[in-house]
């Protein structure tokens, strides 16, 4: 039974809840107050709670429950019993419409979405161009304390990355292997699969891969730095201290991971094609010798080059890409755990942006 | 430092400041920080003492108005003058904003080596005397991460005064402090000014230290500055909200306004009975 039941006395309609409104929830209130009949001649109300107990879960309840009814134009008293009821209805601050009225969602429009991006690639470039001008500084002779960050992060970002993307390489140049072999076999070429392993590796997959691991461990990291720097006000500090965070933090890292990612693109070339190689003698029939032989007439200086030119400009999207999220984070904890979502989802995006142009530009040149 | 003609005795100024993020926080700051005084920024909390000291200092871009430092507006001018307005300044954030990854020693040191032109040895030792200036030389070598709160405040104290700054700023230096602590960091900021010279800006909430430090205040409130000048100006200034703030009253508009929108109506509990 959830409705109210009303008695007349006079002019007034007294109201009495089906159940203590502690035990309610604002859509009961709602159909209460619709369960209240409107007489033309009787504009007030008395609601009575009974002895109900009223904590501030059921004064809300029963505040909602009084505007539905005034809403009405009806004059609403709500009758209490015992002075506990009171206490706590007194206690009750109203809320005014604007406090209740949902805030800040705000349509975009085509305009805020051209600002917006206008403004990121703006903060991007800044972020780009005052790094830039700070790896000067991460070997000049006086800031020996930028040599050892950016050796640290050398080490970090490159060196210690080095089982993963060996793994890695290993298992994708086995699969490229497997995968390729059905269709050399059919035209009898089967050790044609060395050329192809060693094609993708050297000039997409060792560094896309590379790229796309590192963005994810060391690009987050990098925002998650910054980031939680910045929510600290440790930038602000460093700021007013004189010195420039993005010099001082990102520029001996971006330095760092131009360095890092040819090293381990390095790296990821060679254990694919052994990857392949050693798929094509166990599982595809082939002989060591011949897969090798084959391997070499692929590999070519611009191979190569392409490959780790590539790897540079990764490292070098990653990082600006990574900085800019982790030097814009406001928020707290949940703004520095964002920041290190987009880092990583950005840099994705924009390894696989730069991939597809260089390729184009790189081909059109005949490399 | 003594004080040669050519000084102002107002090094810093803020004239018709409009400060806040998206929205004005405190409108028509008109403030001079008097050269080798403490100023106070008093006001409750979330009235814009921080923001006012943030736009001091030229980390938010004022919404309007100037920031004069030695009659230069740091709103219009290159960011040069800033850099070189802020080599001359240190900075106590509310949180202390250390560096976690370096210890205190090293945290002191930064700015020091950041400067450039000693060695990193110089600056551990000048850092090292910096600590215990605030009692901390037992706790060169420990992290941020672990000392306590009051530790690190004082360790951000040392941090901004690794320089010798002509300015300090220390935004709630005592808050969260036991009273030992508090007093003792309040002779520390005194010493610094008598000492050093210091010009030194400190904002707080806490009466205790104004008695102590404080040579000018300036009273934030209601998105404007209530009053400005010194402590028995202040605090017999008659305005409502400054008079609660000094006698330490409730304001009046979180007072018991609770009436369930007028729609009470007690009734003794034989009434019920007989409807």
């Amino acid at each position: 039974m959830n409705q109210v039941t009303t008695s007349r006395l006079g002019d007034t309609l007294r109201v009495t809840l089906p159940h203590g409104p502690n035990a309610a929830d604002l859509s009961d209130a709602k159909g209460w107050a619709a369960s209240v009949p409107s007489h033309d001649d009787c504009m007030d109300v008395d609601v009575d709670i009974g002895d109900a107990e009223l904590n501030t879960h059921g004064v809300v309840v029963l505040d909602a429950f009084c505007r539905e009814l005034e809403a009405r134009g009806l004059e609403v008293k709500v009758i209490t019993h015992d002075p506990y009821q009171d206490r706590a209805l007194r206690a009750f601050i109203p809320f005014t419409e604007e406090a209740k009225a949902p805030t800040g969602a705000r349509n975009l429009t085509g305009l805020d979405v051209i600002h917006r991006t206008t403004y990121a690639v703006l903060q991007w470039s800044h972020v780009a161009n005052r790094s830039i001008a700070g790896m000067r500084s991460v070997f000049g002779g006086s800031a020996r304390r930028r040599t050892t960050a950016f050796l640290m992060a050398v080490t970090d970002v490159g060196l210690f990355a080095i089982p993963l993307v060996a793994l890695i390489s290993l298992l994708i140049g086995a699969v490229l292997a497997w995968q390729s072999a059905p269709m050399f076999e059919e035209y009898g070429q089967g050790v044609l699969v060395a050329q192809l392993v060693a094609m993708s590796m050297l000039r997409e997959i060792g560094p896309l891969l590379t790229a796309i691991l590192v963005a994810g461990r060391s690009g987050s990291a990098l925002a998650a730095e910054l980031g939680t720097m910045k929510v600290a006000e440790e930038l602000d500090a460093m700021e007013v201290m004189g010195s420039d965070p993005i010099k001082v933090i990102v520029a001996p890292r971006l330095a760092a991971f131009m360095v890092a990612l040819p090293i381990l693109v390095t790296v990821a070339d060679v254990v694919g094609v052994i990857g392949g190689g050693l798929a094509a003698v166990t599982t595809l029939d082939l002989r060591w010798a011949d897969y090798w032989e084959e391997t070499q007439k692929a590999i070519e200086v611009r191979h190569v080059c392409v490959g780790l030119i590539k790897s540079m400009l990764f490292g070098f999207f990653i990082t600006t890409v990574s900085a800019r999220e982790g030097l814009l984070t406001t928020g707290g904890p949940t703004g520095v755990g964002r920041s290190t979502t987009r880092s990583v989802v950005f840099s994705i995006i924009w390894i696989i942006i730069v991939d597809a142009v260089f390729t184009r530009i790189i081909l059109r040149a005949g490399w | 430092m003594t004080l040669t003609s050519t000084q102002s005795p107002f090094p810093i100024e803020l004239a018709h400041l409009d400060a806040g993020y998206d929205n004005v926080l405190i409108r028509d700051v008109n403030v001079k920080f008097g050269r080798e005084k403490i100023t106070c920024i008093l006001g409750p909390s979330g009235k814009g003492k921080s923001t006012l000291l943030r736009h001091t200092l030229m980390l938010n871009h004022p919404l309007g108005g100037q920031v004069l430092v030695d009659g230069v507006d740091l709103v219009t001018a290159p960011d040069q003058a800033i850099r070189d307005f802020r080599r001359r300044v240190g900075v106590l954030f509310q949180g202390a904003a250390l560096f976690n990854s370096l210890t205190l020693a090293e945290n002191v040191a930064f700015p020091i080596l950041e400067r450039g032109g000693v060695s990193e040895s110089l600056a551990l030792d000048i850092a090292r005397q910096k600590l215990s200036l605030v009692g901390l030389d037992d706790f060169a070598r420990y992290r941020p991460a672990s000392v306590s709160g009051g530790m690190k405040k004082r360790a951000g104290i040392a941090r901004a005064m690794a320089l010798d700054p002509e300015f300090l700023f220390l935004d709630e230096p005592s808050a969260g402090l036991d009273p030992v602590t508090a007093a003792d960091l309040d002779v520390l900021i005194k010493d610094v000014r008598d000492r050093f010279g210091t010009t030194i800006v400190v904002v707080t909430h806490e009466l205790a230290s104004l008695h102590t430090i404080a040579d000018d205040i300036v009273m934030l409130g209601d998105g404007q500055i209530l009053a400005h000048g010194t402590l028995q100006e202040v605090a017999s200034n008659p305005h409502p909200d400054i008079r609660a703030f000094f006698t330490r009253q409730p304001s009046v508009t979180t007072a018991a306004t609770g009436t369930f929108s007028g729609r009470l109506e007690a009734r003794a509990p034989k009434d019920r009975i007989t409807s």
